[in-house]
């Protein structure tokens, strides 16, 4: 009964011209005409399949041959960054931090000498702008550097220059920028970026004050 | 095989960047300095290369349905494992690129034509074909970094030559700096699409006007 109905509610509908074949042009051989044809099928795939295993095995070969030497790259590069904004002589250890600030990402001690914050202020200006400042125990800003920025090269790029970055070393209490009423010169063109180096400076010597 | 065609060709009248406006994306971007241009170049030249001999080896047991995929993977995979190598190898040079190394896998796909020549020639024709084309793609980013480099900050090679500290031509407070700028990235880049362009229209001009005068 029910068939019936489907039937009659089916052929209401005009049939589907058939999807046309290409006649004129001879099939590559091998090949067959239709891809739900089982066998086809199962070969594409197996052949697809073994291309990627093969493909996967030769980056996973490179990246395990490559690995050790990226990391350790990337560690020379982060001890160069740490000796320079607090120079202790190797073997800082990084600790975890449970204060509240957000815009701290690590916090690498040096025993007895201070603390260098990694530290990725709000409000960059444009992506992510990550810095290391120095503290030492008593609390003083001993330097300042840019690790990674999306800055404008010649507008807040300049920050990783010296000139701006000297201004904060011997700082005890928080930074402003000049125009705030604080004695940062701004780099002319990026105070936005100023504004952030700041703060990211502000929350070192806040997070410092929490933990010496 | 016509290697002088192939040649020619990649090099000049149908040079990816200049002529086919393919890989424009890292073209503008990458091209700072002439050490940028040039590992930039040569990791698409080695991709570019042995992607394409592999495919062109590959292709007789490939069914025609997975051409595509199978080139596409092949040429990511070999750019992934570049990558690595240059982070590993090369680490100021990676510094220097970001984002636009892991972005040599699309490059190289786009601009071997997910391995349609690959497929239709045989492995020698392929490789030839790979290596002209990145030369091809190599000679307009070193053209257009050093230009950048030189304009843009008064140096030449710094990174590369003179044990790193490259040649400063005139003082960096002479220099437009606005060039290094990405905006710079495309008025250099236009200039060298220009010129290329004018080059490749003025031998038929001269060709015709011989013709004239012997008439």
């Amino acid at each position: 009964m029910e068939k019936d109905e489907r039937k009659a509610e089916r052929s209401r509908f005009p049939k589907l011209p058939e999807f046309p074949r290409r006649q004129d042009e001879p099939l590559p051989p091998g090949e067959r005409a239709d891809i739900r044809n089982e066998k086809s099928f199962l070969r594409l795939t197996g052949i697809l399949c073994l291309l990627c295993a093969v493909c996967g095995l030769l980056l996973g070969l490179a990246n395990l041959l490559t690995e050790d030497r990226i990391a350790e790259n990337q560690g020379s590069r982060n001890m160069g960054v740490l000796e320079e904004v607090l120079p202790y002589g190797g073997n800082y250890q990084e600790i975890r931090y449970s204060g509240g600030d957000p815009t701290i990402e690590a916090v690498y001690e040096a025993p007895e000498a201070g603390w260098v914050f990694q530290v990725s202020p709000a409000g960059s200006f444009s992506g992510r702008l990550t810095l290391m400042v120095g503290v030492d125990v008593d609390g003083v800003v001993n330097g300042v550097a840019v690790t990674d920025s999306g800055e404008t090269e010649d507008l807040g790029l300049r920050a990783s220059e010296p000139e701006f970055r000297n201004q904060f070393t011997g700082k005890t209490a928080a930074v402003q920028l000049e125009a705030d009423g604080g004695d940062i010169a701004a780099i002319s063109g990026a105070t936005i970026t100023s504004q952030a180096v700041c703060a990211a400076v502000n929350s070192a010597l806040a997070a410092a004050a929490e933990l010496g | 095989m016509n290697v002088g065609k192939q040649i020619e060709e990649g090099l000049l009248t149908k040079n990816p960047v200049a002529v086919q406006l393919l890989g424009l994306c890292t073209a503008l971007a990458v091209t700072t300095s002439l050490l940028n241009g040039l590992g930039m170049g040569l990791c698409v030249l080695v991709v570019l290369t042995l992607s394409n001999g592999l495919l062109s080896a590959l292709g007789p047991y490939l069914p025609e349905r997975i051409h595509m995929v199978s080139a596409v993977v092949v040429t990511a995979s070999l750019g992934g494992v570049a990558d690595l190598i240059v982070q590993a190898f090369f680490p100021d040079l990676a510094g220097n690129l970001g984002l636009f190394l892991p972005l040599m896998a699309v490059t190289c796909v786009l601009l071997s034509g997910a391995g349609v020549y690959a497929y239709e020639n045989g492995v020698a024709s392929a490789v030839l074909e790979g290596l002209c084309r990145g030369l091809g793609y190599t000679l307009v980013l070193v053209l257009v970094g050093v230009i950048r480099e030189l304009l843009g900050k008064g140096s030449f090679g710094e990174g590369l030559l003179n044990s790193g500290r490259g040649f400063q031509v005139f003082p960096a407070q002479f220099a437009a700096g606005g060039l290094v700028h990405p905006v710079g990235g495309f008025l250099v880049l236009a200039c060298v699409i220009a010129a290329v362009q004018g080059f490749l229209a003025r031998p038929k001009k001269a060709a015709r006007r011989k013709e004239t005068v012997r008439r």
